[in-house]
């Protein structure tokens, strides 16, 4: 129903009205009807009783004159007068109705009273003869006038019981009608106002059971359509207030994570400086180490040298003996400066990562680079891990100029793709149930002439296609609290983009691969690039 | 009741009494002394019966001993005791002794005719009353008299319970214009000369309410008396009736 509340409510009770007026109105032209028969009978009934009382005052009137033919009372003759008297009026009134009868009846009253009233005179004067003579005569005229009188009776009062089932059977039908209006009517009403309650109260409940799912936090809670009534406007606003409960309560969830997020970096900062301090006192002992080892290496050569023609004139068993001990020698500590190379590639590494560094492009080797931040992020996964393994793949291009760039964004930015990738990888290892599957990272680099092409692709869980679009975005993580900051790719966004010019796209499917490709300019712009350089690949990692 | 109907008839018989003395001198000679007699007769006799009245309504008694003879002889001496004259004194071939004579043999016959009525045995009130007695003795008398007199006790139109006693126009008009007028002496009769196919003598002489009248006359008016009669409400000394007699010449 299109209709507001109140204008069903207007609608409702003017039907109501309607039905009741019109109910009104008939039963009240009824009643009128019935009440102009009801008054017609009634003058018939009234005509009848005259004519019935016409009858009687002429049977009282026969009665006293014979009473006073027998008795001579006069107290006879003035009640004989009085019937008379009544008769003559009521013959009056009914002349108005059957003129031609009452003249008829009249003129045989006259000649009754005229034999009645001889032979009462002649009964007074002794004249018993004269007297019958004459009441036999008076007697016939009472015949024919009581019949004329019997069957003015029969017909008014026909006519009046005629009338009176005619009202009676009105009655009845107006009566039957009156009940099947009213009958019909409430049916009506109470379907309609069954209807008009329903129309209201059904939405009015899924509103309530909305209001009470909002109160109970089910903000995935169904709400009525709005309807043009009003309580589609409540339905409106309580959307609304839903929207707004949602986005309140998103917004809440990210700033929750991104206050986690915060203490998480607050505390990777604290480790990194903690890192930058351990690795600049470890620095100097292995410096010594290093120097030592290579000086030990030119003392063993030099000894070695020095000590040659004694050795020479030992015995084979025993020259064999002390070569042996020297080659072991020289070998093990070209082992330890090796390592203490390598130690001091990794500090340097931590070092230049935990400063930041400096924001100044240098011509770097990019597959040196590469090879750094790979091995960097492997011995700290294995740090982190000691079980973590995973199948590394180089494919470095050997004939990739030096490029300009700033070494150390560039290796935060390898660090975090090589962090997520293991991640990824990792986590479908364990969720896997296939025995054949084993962790893999591939890295590629290409040289494309004005750009350098670095590709890192890993075999992990892939990302859903609904988190790409916030790949990117800061605190977006699908890690759990702690693990993840949110904000490893979108600064490495920045970095590739905006400090070097670059782009960073992603190729992923869930449970099957994810790829990531970066792009530098050798040239890097003047200036920070535009965002448009977002990456437009459909896919996007969130392992971040 | 005996001596209550006894106080009516003498009453009416002194009230009677009265109005003949009171009849102007013209006419108060032998036609005032005949009605005045006839008059007299007819009240002793109806004196008699109202007195019986309690013997006449008696159911347990079957013959009541009140023959024609029987009531005349108790008339007459109630004439004589009345008038202070033995209707026996006078001439039977005068005038006034042949009316009585008339009259005399009227109240025997109408009691010898109706002993079946008042010996009826088991009945208590027969309608055999004062009124009804005088009105057949002068129907009676209206025969025996042979056309010289004509006695009717009448009375005014609203009064009269039988219509043979309905007074005639002459009657009607005496009542209505003398008998009744509050200035007409009470008790005083009116007579005059008429001319009805014959001169006569014409007397109304007044007869007035007593107490005793009153049980089927008086009040309330319509209630009904003991012969079933609606009373008229009267009072005493309203005029209740008229003795009308007519000596033809």
């Amino acid at each position: 129903m299109q209709l507001t509340i109140r204008s069903r409510l207007v609608m409702l009770s003017s039907a109501l009205l309607l039905v009741l007026a019109a109910t009104t109105g008939y039963l009240t032209h009824k009643l009128a009807g019935e009440a102009a028969a009801t008054a017609k009978a009634a003058d018939m009934f009234a005509v009848a009783d005259r004519a019935s009382s016409a009858r009687i005052a002429f049977g009282e009137l026969r009665y006293w004159n014979t009473d006073l033919a027998v008795s001579q009372l006069t107290l006879a003759e003035q009640k004989a007068a009085a019937a008379r008297d009544r008769m003559e009026k009521d013959l009056d009134r009914l002349s108005g109705q059957k003129p031609e009868r009452i003249a008829k009846v009249r003129a045989e009253l006259a000649e009754y009273a005229e034999f009645a009233g001889k032979a009462v005179d002649a009964y007074t004067n002794d004249q018993r003869v004269i007297g019958n003579s004459l009441l036999a005569q008076a007697r016939q005229h009472s015949l024919v006038l009581d019949e004329l009188l019997g069957s003015i009776v029969t017909e008014v009062s026909a006519d009046a019981i005629t009338a009176r089932d005619q009202v009676v059977a009105d009655a009845g039908s107006a009566t039957r009608i009156a009940y099947a209006i009213f009958v019909a009517a409430v049916l009506g009403g109470a379907l309609l106002t069954f209807l008009v309650l329903r129309s209201i109260s059904i939405p009015l409940r899924a509103l309530v059971a909305a209001m009470n799912g909002l109160i109970a936090g089910q903000v995935e809670v169904d709400i009525p359509p709005a309807g043009p009534d009003e309580i589609g406007a409540m339905a409106r606003i309580l959307a609304l207030f839903r929207d707004t409960l949602n986005e309140l309560r998103e917004t809440l969830g990210r700033l929750k994570a991104a206050q986690a997020n915060l203490v998480h970096a607050e505390k990777m900062a604290s480790l990194g400086q903690l890192t930058a301090g351990i690795a600049h006192e470890i620095k100097n002992p292995l410096n010594f180490v290093n120097n030592f080892a290579d000086l030990s290496v030119e003392l063993l050569d030099e000894v070695k040298t020095a000590t040659s023609p004694a050795v020479a004139m030992l015995g084979d068993d025993e020259r064999a003996e002390v070569d042996e001990t020297f080659e072991m020698l020289t070998g093990n500590l070209e082992k330890i400066a090796e390592h203490g190379r390598r130690a001091d590639s990794i500090v340097k590494s931590m070092l230049l990562h935990s400063r930041g560094g400096s924001a100044d492009r240098q011509t770097a080797d990019i597959n040196a680079l590469v090879e750094e931040a790979l091995n960097l992020a492997y011995h700290g996964a294995r740090a982190q891990d000691q079980g973590f393994n995973i199948t590394q793949d180089r494919d470095f291009a050997d004939d990739i100029a030096p490029i300009e760039l700033v070494p150390q964004e560039i290796t935060r930015v390898l660090l975090n793709l090589f962090g997520n990738g293991f991640y990824a990888a990792n986590k479908r290892s364990h969720q896997t149930s296939d025995p054949a599957y084993r962790p893999a990272l591939k890295v590629s680099t290409r040289d494309l002439g004005g750009e350098v092409e670095i590709k890192v692709g890993d075999n992990g869980i892939g990302i859903a296609p609904e988190f790409r679009d916030k790949l990117f975005t800061p605190f977006f993580t699908t890690k759990p609290t702690g693990e993840g900051t949110g904000l490893g790719l979108s600064i490495s966004y920045d970095i590739v983009t905006q400090q070097h010019g670059g782009t960073i796209t992603v190729d992923s499917r869930v449970g099957e691969f994810t790829e990531f490709t970066i792009r530098l300019p050798r040239i890097a712009p003047t200036g920070a690039p535009a965002r448009g350089a977002t990456p437009d690949s459909a896919a996007a990692s969130g392992e971040s | 009741m005996n001596l209550r109907i006894w106080r009516v008839a003498a009453s009416l018989l002194i009230a009677g009494l009265v109005s003949l003395w009171a009849i102007p001198a013209p006419a108060a000679d032998e036609d005032a002394a005949i009605a005045g007699s006839l008059a007299q007769m007819l009240r002793s006799a109806r004196v008699v019966i109202a007195e019986s009245q309690a013997k006449i309504d008696d159911p347990a008694v079957g013959d009541k001993g009140l023959t024609g003879r029987v009531v005349l002889d108790l008339a007459i001496q109630k004439y004589q005791a009345t008038t202070g004259v033995d209707p026996a004194s006078i001439d039977p071939k005068s005038r006034q002794g042949v009316l009585l004579q008339a009259l005399e043999d009227s109240i025997v016959e109408v009691m010898n005719e109706s002993q079946p009525q008042i010996n009826a045995k088991g009945t208590g009130f027969k309608g055999f009353i004062p009124a009804v007695f005088a009105r057949l003795v002068d129907e009676a008398f209206a025969r025996h008299a042979k056309g010289e007199a004509e006695i009717k006790v009448t009375a005014p139109a609203n009064l009269v319970r039988n219509r043979k006693a309905r007074a005639d126009a002459w009657e009607a008009e005496v009542i209505t214009t003398k008998l009744l007028q509050a200035d007409w002496p009470k008790g005083q009769p009116f007579s005059a000369m008429v001319q009805e196919g014959r001169p006569a003598f014409r007397i109304m002489v007044p007869e007035y309410y007593a107490e005793s009248c009153l049980s089927c006359h008086g009040t309330p008016k319509g209630e009904m008396d003991k012969t079933g009669y609606p009373k008229e409400g009267g009072k005493v000394g309203d005029l209740g009736a008229v003795i009308s007699i007519t000596l033809f010449h």
